[in-house]
């Protein structure tokens, strides 16, 4: 159901730990949502398939495999989409052909050629696409595109980016540009109003075990250039080190123009608490998440399309694509604008 | 005892003459050479010393003179240097050690032959801030260091910008006027040999700039660690004095920002930062160089180290200027 009072959500797909850990509780929390069932396609393997029963056991809602019946239904809205990589261009086009709002972890799909279909399927239909680029909500970012849209800080020349995750016990296993480089990535084209043009990046597997037995980064440094000749750095990244904000690390962004200095720190505003075995930060700040989720839910019942889009969740998967390869060959990369990228069949 | 000459007594000097009057057991500065009469002419009285001259060879010439202190231009650096290694004389050359490493190579070579000790004057490292960093390094409390990132934003140069250190030519640009300070820091603090280094820049205050007032530069190391600096020398308001430096290593991290390093005086105009101090460099870089001399033992920032700066510094002008990653290819100097 998609009114003006409320949303019916098909929670589909449990193949990223995301669904249940993020996205259910934030849809949850959301007093305009209504879970209508939790849903998986036949042909997914019989693990995912029972974690969703299991799933919707535990939230008390249907269990649905006609996932094309199931759309059609008049009570759903929109689908929180947390499949594998691999599926994401299939089931979006299953999604579209009903016309109902997407919710899409990040990242968009595994390849270039999956994003374009995506974007090309999600603005056909016309329906509400929202990618889960969550750092974009964060009170940093949201404070820095306020600061930079105000003139604060004159005109942004160079941006410069920090996530590096604390206290890991291994790194992903799809390494951490593809894992969480969109992330601040995308925080910096949605501050600088900008897209990237060039990009080189050097990364390592410096910390974990598993990075260097499968060799994956756990580490990486970009160096980019976007339109309106801005350029900056972000480094992405996981550290086993305990840190005093924990898991969330070190999260800033640094702006310099040509009137001021932005430094934002991701943890501001945080409350330090001293105990007898550590000092932590915690973060004061409403959950990123839930601001995402909550845009999302307004976006699809209004039936409008979200602050991050298709097009941003394109733009991160050409981008990891640019840096992984200029760190693989230790050279510059040039990307193509994303309105040629969607040029042509 | 040490018989010191200074060679240029202009802006950096002013840097080096307190610290050369500070050991008086230990060193004493014989004579002045510079360009400028009077400059010459003002240092000597300064300093002490008893005789001056425009002509840094006739200098070199006096046999009184042990070691030199080189504080001239940039571009000037390895002709002096070479002139200073024919004659035999020890030498502390402000950085950067040349402007091209075909001069450093020819330097150092010279040098050998002819048992002089070379010190880069790399100032920074005898800043207390990143001695105590390389102190905590060495100790080993953060396992193997391979990730460093070092942002320091300035407002224009608080000098002559009619001079030269906004001329290329007699600079070398941006990169051997502050870049190879960082450069230097960073093959220091991480002791490992860097294999490319890759560039951007920004003349942010002025189209018309020849030498680029902004600049960040991503390094890539053999032992595979990363380290990313950025400089700026183009911010606004004139009040901008940032640093903020993270090393992190396999076993821990170390943090260093304005919030850890400063105080804050609240003002009608907002708060304002009071500190930024750097200790005592200079103070410690000519001391320490003198004991070196002295005991005839390696000096603390060796010759290798800062030809290694002036490669890297190179690297990084060429890849400003093409937009490429320049491999580098340096003897070790870490």
């Amino acid at each position: 159901m998609r009114d003006s009072q409320s949303l019916g959500v098909v929670v589909l797909s449990y193949e990223s730990g995301h669904q249940s850990s993020m996205y259910v509780p934030a849809l949850q929390a959301n007093s305009k949502v209504r879970l209508v069932a939790v849903a998986e396609t036949p042909d997914a393997p019989e693990a995912a398939r029972a974690k969703a029963r299991d799933q919707a056991a535990a939230l008390g809602i249907p269990y649905r495999e006609d996932l094309d019946t199931l759309l059609s239904e008049p009570g759903v809205g929109a689908v929180c989409l947390c499949s594998t990589l691999d599926r994401r261009l299939a089931l979006v086009r299953s999604i579209t052909r009903a016309g109902k709002a997407i919710f899409s972890d990040k990242p968009m799909c595994r390849t270039l050629d999956d994003a374009i279909g995506i974007v090309r399927s999600v603005e056909a239909a016309g329906v509400p696409y929202m990618i889960g680029h969550n750092y974009r909500f964060s009170g940093v970012v949201q404070r820095a595109v306020n600061a930079v849209r105000a003139g604060k800080v004159g005109l942004p020349w160079a941006i410069h980016a920090e996530l590096l995750i604390g206290e890991g016990a291994n790194a992903s296993m799809l390494g951490e540009i593809t894992n969480f480089l969109l992330y601040p990535a995308d925080a910096v084209r949605y501050i600088a109003g900008s897209d990237y043009t060039e990009v080189y990046a050097v990364s390592g597997s410096l910390f974990f075990d598993n990075a260097k037995k499968h060799h994956v980064e756990d580490l990486g440094v970009v160096a980019f250039r976007m339109q309106h000749g801005i350029v900056g750095t972000i480094t992405v990244g996981r550290t086993p080190t305990r840190h005093i904000n924990g898991y969330d690390g070190d999260r800033w962004i640094r702006i310099l123009g040509s009137h001021g200095v932005y430094l934002g720190d991701g943890m501001h505003p945080y409350i330090r608490v001293y105990t007898q075995e550590r000092v932590r930060q915690v973060p004061v700040a409403r959950n990123q998440v839930e601001a995402m989720i909550d845009q999302f839910v307004d976006s699809a019942i209004a039936g409008k399309t979200p602050s991050c889009n298709a097009r941003d969740g394109l733009a991160m998967v050409q981008l990891t694509d640019a840096v992984l390869q200029a760190a693989r060959q230790n050279t510059v990369v040039s990307l193509t604008p994303i309105t040629n990228l969607l040029k042509g069949d | 005892m040490i018989n010191i000459a200074l060679i240029g007594a202009g802006g950096i000097a002013q840097s080096h003459i307190p610290a050369l009057k500070k050991i008086p057991d230990k060193a004493r500065v014989v004579g002045v050479a510079d360009v400028v009469a009077e400059r010459a002419r003002e240092a000597a009285a300064k300093i002490g010393a008893e005789r001056w001259t425009t002509d840094y060879r006739e200098l070199l010439s006096w046999s009184a003179v042990d070691a030199v202190d080189i504080c001239t231009p940039n571009a000037t650096h390895g002709e002096i240097a070479l002139a200073a290694a024919s004659a035999g004389k020890h030498m502390l050359v402000e950085k950067p050690l040349t402007t091209n490493v075909e001069e450093a190579d020819r330097l150092l070579a010279l040098a050998e032959r002819n048992h002089v000790q070379i010190m880069g004057g790399h100032t920074h490292r005898f800043n207390d801030y990143s001695l105590k960093m390389k102190e905590i390094v060495t100790s080993g409390e953060i396992g193997q260091p391979v990730y460093l990132r070092f942002s320091l934003y300035s407002p224009f140069w608080r000098s002559d910008w009619t001079r030269w250190i906004l001329d290329p030519a007699l600079s070398g640009g941006h990169m051997f006027q502050n870049g190879v300070h960082i450069m230097d820091l960073c093959n220091w603090w991480l002791g490992a040999q860097p294999v490319s280094v890759y560039a951007q820049g920004q003349k942010a205050t002025s189209a018309y700039l020849s030498v680029y007032d902004y600049m960040h530069c991503l390094i890539k190391y053999q032992n595979d660690a990363i380290a990313v600096w950025e400089i700026s020398r183009a911010n606004q308001p004139v009040t901008t004095n940032y640093r903020a430096i993270s090393l992190v290593g396999t076993k821990g991290a170390l943090y260093l920002d304005t919030d850890t390093e400063n105080d804050t005086i609240v003002r009608e105009g907002g708060p304002e930062h009071v500190g930024l101090d750097g200790g005592h460099g200079f103070e410690r870089m000519i001391r320490e160089w003198v004991e070196a001399l002295t005991n005839g033992t390696e000096p603390p920032c060796p010759g290798l180290a800062a030809r290694l700066a002036v490669e890297m510094s190179a690297a990084g002008e060429t890849s400003l200027a093409t937009g490429k990653v320049v491999p580098i290819y340096g003897r070790s100097g870490v």
